[in-house]
């Protein structure tokens, strides 16, 4: 190959690396220039002219590129897909959906995860979705509420320990871990260092909340409930997160959970009937007990 | 912005772009469609119009381009007879993917959706995620997206089977694993799906039982068309459904915040603190499950039958901790 040819192909694989470092991240011109003298095995300088006229090479075929700022982001996909109607449908809920729970950082994430998936559309798939129109709208959470899930958010990241008082009145003293959905409700799991278990927090009961010096941990310590199943149940009960089996007898099994919140298993074990029997810890027995003396009481 | 003006810098009257990266990414675009034969790849840029007034363009150019898109991570397949002489594009580099944090996203979406008890929202999403998965990042992520799934126990045959028959109302012959009987075949009037407690059930009018029932989905084996000549006929279940129960019950606190309509419930009034349902019962046993699964949120209205029942299941568990 001669000089000149080499120097030509060079600037082809020049137009390449830029392509793939593009799908990673977006870059400024400056960014590009530095992408392109670092590869380089001469020492040569790039202007950002030279830039332009690979950024010109782009659009001539056809590849999107948007400035936003002085970044340059790339809005084609080489990799097509298609989607027929119905998971076209699916995919406007699950966008809408994400969107409507107001999660901030996951929001920012889950807006670019469907700007990609929506890049890569092949044409049959961008007429459907223009003849949709996004319809199927997902539910959405309102202002306020979007408000206190970022504040909690914010509240996880930072790690500080919490204490929180409730609208009934009750207090806690916890460690946030995380924000969590169920249907378009958000709740906040925390670490209760009371009773050593994990517990899950209606965003919207909680009145007051005060933030304390001390650091999370890492690893908490847990308390494990344990009971026991008997008779059919124990033949086909299926083990859930964060559960292991401590005993197995012919007819029985010994089940300790560790993750699930109190109030939450409590009620899934009122499900299993006389088929299943709290053992411990003797304050969660109590308290099923409890639950069972108030729920008969409905009926004297 | 036209081509033209692209191609040629209007203030310089030089060539605006590179023509090496051109014909590279043109080559991409070319191979990302359909192997190609050398041939074919040179007639193709021949043909097009910022190549065309390149007068040196030979098979040579080709190999060239070949060996740059190989030099920036593609992996093309040399011709040879078994692929008709073509060269074959396995993989490039330039596709985004679903990043580690956006499937971590996906995944804790898929998860707060099961809350809503909706199957054919799982099962709609469990293929949306399927056609996704592609463009995963790697391996590891893409086998999650399809297998870590809910319904993941349920074969696509099996759930496709399901809908046809509740569809048609045909009576079906189901083999199944019993947890209790073991393996058996049930003649079966599919009537509809539910997603509870993290597992589909399918519910309907049992012949064998004479009852309206619900088998775990992940337990059929096998579901095909009654052939036998049938003695049985749907109206049997719908006088066993003329039969069934009609309990009223209020709910509070948390279970009325979380509370879904079913099929077979009726929302008779709804408040900011309660909400009061009526419930068609096909199956006293699941619906007294339930119930209980709400605790102290539930009081049953009406009937007195079922209030009385549902106080001796309540007294029958409360007995297990008489020490």
């Amino acid at each position: 190959m001669t000089t000149k040819e080499q120097k030509m192909a060079n600037s082809g694989i020049r137009v390449l690396e830029i392509l793939k470092k593009l799908v990673e991240k977006p870059l400024s011109k400056d960014e590009i220039i530095k992408l392109i003298e670092d590869n380089s095995s001469t020492k040569n300088i790039y202007s950002k002219e030279t830039v332009s006229k690979y950024l010109n090479t782009f659009k001539l075929l056809g590849i999107d590129i948007e400035k936003i700022g002085d970044k340059f982001y790339l809005r084609t996909n080489f990799n097509k897909i298609n989607l027929d109607k119905k998971k076209l449908e699916t995919l406007n809920f699950l966008k809408n959906y994400a969107l409507g729970v107001h999660r901030k950082e996951g929001s920012i994430k889950i807006t670019e995860l469907f700007r990609l998936i929506e890049n890569s559309f092949d044409d049959e798939t961008i007429k459907e979705q223009a003849h949709l129109g996004g319809l199927r709208l997902g539910r959405r959470v309102s202002d306020s509420s979007a408000l206190m899930i970022r504040t909690f958010e914010e509240y996880c990241k930072d790690r500080r320990r919490l204490k929180i008082k409730l609208k009934d009145g009750r207090n806690f003293s916890i460690e946030p871990k995380d924000i969590i959905f169920k249907q378009e409700k958000a709740f906040l799991l925390g670490y209760n260092l009371q009773k050593r278990e994990f517990k899950e927090f209606f965003l919207e009961d909680i009145e007051e909340v005060t933030r304390q010096p001390q650091r999370a941990l890492d690893n908490n310590f847990l308390n494990p409930v344990m009971f026991r199943v008997k008779g059919g149940l124990a033949k086909v009960y299926d083990l859930r997160e964060g559960e292991q089996i401590s005993e197995t007898h012919k007819h029985k099994k010994v089940i300790l959970n560790y993750a699930e919140d109190r109030e939450l298993l409590a009620r899934r074990l009122l499900r299993y009937g006389k088929e299943c029997e709290v053992l411990s810890p003797q304050e969660f027995r109590q308290y099923f007990v409890k639950l069972l003396d108030e729920m008969a009481a409905k009926y004297d | 912005m036209g081509a033209e003006k692209l191609l040629i810098n209007q203030k310089t009257n030089k060539t605006a772009i590179s023509k090496t990266g051109y014909r590279a990414l043109y080559l991409l675009r070319l191979l990302i469609a359909s192997p190609r034969t050398r041939e074919e790849i040179l007639e193709a840029f021949e043909k097009d119009f910022v190549m065309a007034k390149d007068k040196k363009l030979s098979k040579d150019t080709v190999t060239n381009t070949i060996n740059t898109l190989k030099a920036c991570g593609c992996e093309i397949k040399r011709p040879n007879s078994k692929n008709g002489f073509k060269y074959e594009l396995v993989s490039h580099p330039f596709s985004f993917g679903i990043n580690k944090v956006q499937f971590q996203y996906l995944q804790e979406l898929r998860k707060s959706l099961v809350t809503y008890g909706d199957w054919k929202l799982i099962d709609e999403i469990n293929e949306l995620y399927a056609s996704l998965s592609e463009f995963a990042a790697d391996e590891k992520m893409r086998s999650a997206m399809l297998n870590n799934r809910p319904l993941k126990n349920i074969s696509s045959g099996v759930l496709n089977q399901l809908k046809k028959f509740i569809k048609t109302r045909e009576i079906a012959d189901i083999f199944y694993v019993s947890p209790r009987n073991g393996k058996e075949h049930i003649d079966f009037l599919p009537l509809f799906l539910r997603f509870e407690s993290n597992k589909l059930y399918l519910w309907g009018f049992s012949y064998s039982y004479k009852n309206i029932g619900y088998l775990r989905a992940d337990k059929i084996l096998n579901i095909s068309a009654k052939t036998e000549p049938a003695n049985i006929g749907p109206s049997e279940c719908e006088e066993f459904k003329k039969s069934c129960l009609s309990v009223r019950y209020r709910l509070t606190g948390y279970s009325a915040h979380m509370f879904f309509e079913g099929v077979d419930d009726r929302v008779i009034f709804r408040d900011e603190n309660s909400v009061v349902v009526e419930t068609v019962v096909y199956n006293e046993f699941n619906f007294l499950q339930k119930l209980m699964n709400f605790a102290a949120d539930c009081e049953v209205i009406s009937p007195v039958y079922f209030k009385n029942k549902l106080k001796e299941h309540i007294q029958q568990t409360r007995a297990c901790y008489d020490d």
